[in-house]
């Protein structure tokens, strides 16, 4: 069993020691420069912009997936084509859809809907499209599943868990090291590089042990490569990753071997538009009902109240008018 | 002066509680809630059913005075059945009329099933109704006949 996975976190003797633990080999915690590094991997990704993703499995003859990735901090869109047919998922604050365009048809169907998302990570339409990975290539680390059901959190999320602790670290040179960490019935190593804010370039995590039955899986990164970003908000792109995730036992061909390519990446704002069904010739959803008015009723009884109370008023005033003193 | 005042002010009184009253009586004669496009029977429990391929047919009404549409009814499987609009896509249902929306069901083996899934319709804006059907497979001919 090989693999190793690297970690780029800040000088490892120093990062990874946790203040209160005094044993040598006990669990360590990332220090507050490693979690602010996997931080700032985390925000890079959600600056906004647009950029392109062919994801081919590997020893398969299909053709790759063509997406087209649009940010937002608070949405996001995915354009696939596969052979002729066209889908979107979008996700907006205050709902998500799935629509689908098929060769020699008019229009786009809805093939799903959810209102507004509990939190704003993953929904489950997106975890069903599983094309989650492909909009935070900096942060994701790859599992299988997750106990809350998401495929592709990132390090920094699942570093603010209370299930999550570095359980040892090791140098492997230059400006690599070698994390171990527990998560959630999931143990993983990382291979991190200090010199790329702590960019995790390989990870491997197992997982599905941890309760009776379940099926133990492994989700490997071998690799994943990146390039100088524009400014100091995004200091790196991703260009490439390749994956490979199955059940432990399986023989290799039954594993699911993916290479994405990262390209075309531009800081060009994209439409609001595109985030909405009506962009697409499908209807808005019904808005939320107006708060429950004062019936009309109540205005014309305290008129009528008024009236009739400025009537005995001004009857009481003529009486002491024409009464004599 | 004074007594033209007070008659007039009289008078308002009365007419505004008769105005009170009119109103009042119209708000209640008025339906609480305004009709909606609706699915008859959305979730339905079909008993003893036979394993293989069949027709449900779930009837969109529309009560309202506005033109309403399926936009579309969502495909998918659950626990041992698969459901399938034979028509993809927006079926129109017109102001006081209704639709059939026919799916096919596909129960795979005699045991328990269940599916839920979403259909979209268009009544005034997007509104999602719930679908869900389940039952209990039954090799094909010891069931109650096909729907």
């Amino acid at each position: 069993m090989r693999l190793l996975v690297v970690t780029a976190l800040a000088s490892v003797a120093g990062v990874f020691s946790s203040p209160g633990s005094a044993r040598a080999d006990g669990p360590h915690i990332p220090t507050e420069e490693v979690l602010n590094n996997w931080k700032r991997l985390d925000d890079a990704d959600r600056v906004s912009r647009h950029y392109h993703v062919a994801r081919s499995a590997l020893h398969s003859k299909s053709p790759p997936l063509q997406v087209t990735v649009c940010i937002r901090p608070d949405r996001w869109l995915y354009k696939t084509k596969y052979q002729e047919t066209a889908a979107n998922f979008c996700r907006c604050p205050s709902y998500s859809f799935l629509i689908w365009q098929e060769p020699n048809k008019p229009g786009w169907v809805l093939r799903g809907f959810e209102g507004p998302p509990a939190d704003t990570t993953q929904t489950s339409l997106e975890e069903a499209t599983k094309l989650s990975p492909l909009r935070r290539p900096l942060g994701t680390l790859f599992t299988v599943a997750h106990n809350d059901g998401k495929q592709a959190p990132t390090l920094y999320e699942i570093s603010q868990s209370p299930t999550f602790r570095v359980t040892r670290v090791t140098p492997k040179g230059g400006a690599l090291d070698q994390v171990e960490f527990e998560y959630a019935g999931t143990t993983g190593v990382l291979l991190t590089d200090r010199s790329r804010s702590s960019l995790v370039i390989q990870s491997s995590v197992r997982g599905g042990t941890n309760t009776p039955g379940s099926i133990p899986w492994f989700a490997d990164m071998k690799r994943r490569e990146v390039e100088p970003g524009p400014d100091g908000r995004t200091p790196f792109r991703c260009r490439l990753i390749e994956v490979i995730v199955g059940n432990i036992g399986d023989p290799p061909d039954q594993h699911n071997h993916k290479l994405y390519e990262f390209t075309d990446y531009s800081d060009a704002p994209v439409p609001d538009e595109v985030f909405t069904l009506s962009h697409y010739g499908l209807p808005e959803p019904v808005g939320v009902a107006a708060p429950k008015r004062v019936p009309n009723t109540v205005w014309f009884l305290l008129a009528a109240a008024g009236c009739g109370v400025a009537a005995a008023g001004l009857r009481y005033a003529a009486r002491r008018r024409s009464s004599p003193a | 002066m004074m007594r033209f005042l007070v008659v007039c002010a009289a008078l308002a009184s009365l007419g505004l509680f008769g105005w009170a009253a009119y109103s009042y009586e119209r708000d209640r004669s008025r339906p609480a809630v305004p009709p909606v496009v609706a699915v008859e029977q959305p979730e339905r429990d079909l008993g003893d059913y036979p394993v293989g391929t069949s027709q449900i047919v779930f009837r969109v009404t529309n009560p309202t005075d506005h033109a309403a549409e399926v936009v579309n009814t969502q495909a998918g499987c659950g626990i041992g059945c698969c459901l399938k609009p034979t028509a993809a896509g927006r079926i129109a249902v017109p102001p006081g009329g209704h639709t059939d929306v026919v799916c096919e069901v596909t129960v795979i083996e005699p045991k328990e099933f269940e599916y839920t899934g979403d259909m979209y319709l268009n009544d005034n804006g997007l509104r999602v109704v719930k679908l869900a059907i389940r039952g209990r497979g039954v090799a094909a001919g010891a069931g109650p006949p096909q729907p």
